[in-house]
């Protein structure tokens, strides 16, 4: 498509080539081009004011959105708000069946503690409480579900997972420290005159869920449905205050990381055998340095570093693995 | 000559032009990936309508997002409504602005600033949905 200044430049070039040409047809060429040329700039100046416009509109919808970015998480689980910023809306309709490990708390006498405090009193307790909670959840890259009235439920292994055992490991790992840290809290709120004291029970059972975003077509919630989260509920209730009771597959992918101690047999509903449950040993910590975990196909790695009695045994075990390893890699890649 | 309408995509609006009814519609978002050749169809289309010494035309613009690209092309497009009117075609361009959008609106001023023969009138696009 040839524009006007196309055709005026064209004009001129053909009468400065011609051996003919007289000043004034020139002239009146020139000023034609003149004019395409201020109106041009003109055109110039209103685009770039445009630009200059969208683009500080942009800034304002990009301010906003990190806002309301900040906002949902508050809302939402961290976790979930990063799948969802990533891959856009077809992840809101989209569900799993995976393997969680799901964490199930409640306060032991919640209601009579509601009937002994005030209002604002309960409040400030509360918000504390969760507060130290979800931040201790995401440590430890947890996916929290949802608080019922004073129960939490977490689980591990959705929407990200770092394979089964790692996730189980990391449920465990946060239980002890919310223990732990509870025992801190709970001489902070009776300084405070916070009382009585807040003690809290608290479950974990392993196995498969179906996990996404379940609800109405306008209001969706992410969660997990499936016995393993009925599981959790039914194993917390079976547990002391302030202590940790996982169930048999929990058992069987930390039980290598973490001391426990065998609890009770349990009927569980849709087990043929009643359950093995265990309790975990608390003041035992993890130190994630230390560790090198990970499983896959043909292999299974736990080593704490810490625990190690004999390096050089463990030593010469590893060189023989990677030597077989890169031994078996070279002969893949010839 | 015949009446030409395509359809919109995500990414250019919908366009018309009726010579039986004299009126040229354009609405939707604007930001095709070749922004000449979209342009250019309506450009050609234009003068061969304008060939035809017609009355009068009405331009009825609804677009709701467009880039830098094709504001550049509207600009050039008020250019050529304009070299018409010089003649005997009454031109006038109802151009719809989202109320909430003072950027489109303060564009089409700026536009209806430069022309002359073309009257160019700035509604709401609410105004043109009862």
């Amino acid at each position: 498509m040839q524009t006007k200044t196309d055709e005026i430049l064209a004009h001129i070039a053909s009468l400065l080539d011609s051996d003919d040409a007289n000043r004034d047809a020139v002239r009146e060429a020139a000023t034609k081009l003149l004019d395409v040329h201020r109106r041009q700039t003109r055109q110039l100046n209103r685009l770039v004011r445009l630009s200059d416009a969208t683009e500080e509109k942009l800034t304002l919808t990009n301010n906003k959105l990190a806002a309301l970015t900040e906002n949902l998480a508050r809302f939402v689980p961290q976790t979930v708000v990063d799948k969802l910023m990533q891959s856009g809306s077809e992840q809101l309709v989209s569900k799993d069946r995976r393997q969680l490990t799901v964490f199930f708390s409640d306060i032991v006498g919640f209601t009579s503690m509601t009937e002994r405090l005030e209002p604002e009193q309960l409040s400030t307790l509360l918000v504390d409480y969760f507060s130290e909670m979800n931040s201790l959840c995401e440590k430890w890259g947890g996916t929290l579900d949802q608080f019922i009235g004073d129960a939490i439920v977490i689980f591990f292994g959705a929407p990200e997972s770092r394979g089964p055992d790692i996730d189980a490991a990391n449920a465990l790992g946060m239980a002890l420290e919310m223990q732990d840290r509870l025992h801190g809290l709970r001489v902070k709120w009776a300084d405070l005159g916070l009382r009585p004291a807040l003690h809290v029970r608290m479950g974990i059972s392993t196995g498969y869920a179906t996990v996404g975003n379940f609800g109405s077509t306008n209001r969706l919630h992410y969660t997990a449905i499936g016995n393993t989260v009925n599981e959790a509920a039914r194993i917390q209730e079976l547990c002391t205050a302030d202590h940790i009771l996982i169930g048999e597959d929990t058992h069987l992918r930390v039980r290598d990381q973490y001391q426990c101690t065998a609890h009770s047999k349990v009927q569980l509903k849709g087990r043929q055998n009643p359950a093995q449950l265990y309790e975990v040993n608390l003041n035992q910590k993890q130190s994630e340095a230390s560790l090198v975990v990970g499983s896959g196909d043909g292999y299974r790695i736990y080593m704490d570093n810490d625990a190690i009695a004999d390096k050089q045994v463990a030593i010469t075990l590893l060189k023989r693995a990677l030597t077989h390893l890169e031994d078996n890699g070279d002969a893949a890649d010839e | 000559m015949e009446s030409f309408s395509i359809d919109a995509t995500s990414r250019t609006p919908a366009l018309s032009l009726d010579p039986a009814t004299q009126t040229m519609e354009m609405a939707g978002e604007s930001y095709p990936e070749d922004v000449r050749s979209f342009f250019g169809t309506i450009t050609e289309r234009l003068a061969s309508y304008f060939e035809t010494n017609p009355a009068a035309l009405t331009v009825n613009i609804k677009l709701t997002y467009f880039n830098s690209s094709s504001a550049r092309a509207l600009m050039e497009l008020l250019d050529q409504f304009e070299d018409a009117a010089s003649g005997d075609i009454a031109i006038t361009v109802n151009w719809y602005c989202d109320p909430d959008d003072d950027i489109t609106r303060e564009f089409a001023e700026d536009i209806a600033s430069e022309v002359t023969k073309v009257t160019v009138n700035i509604l709401d696009l609410d105004a043109d949905q009862d």
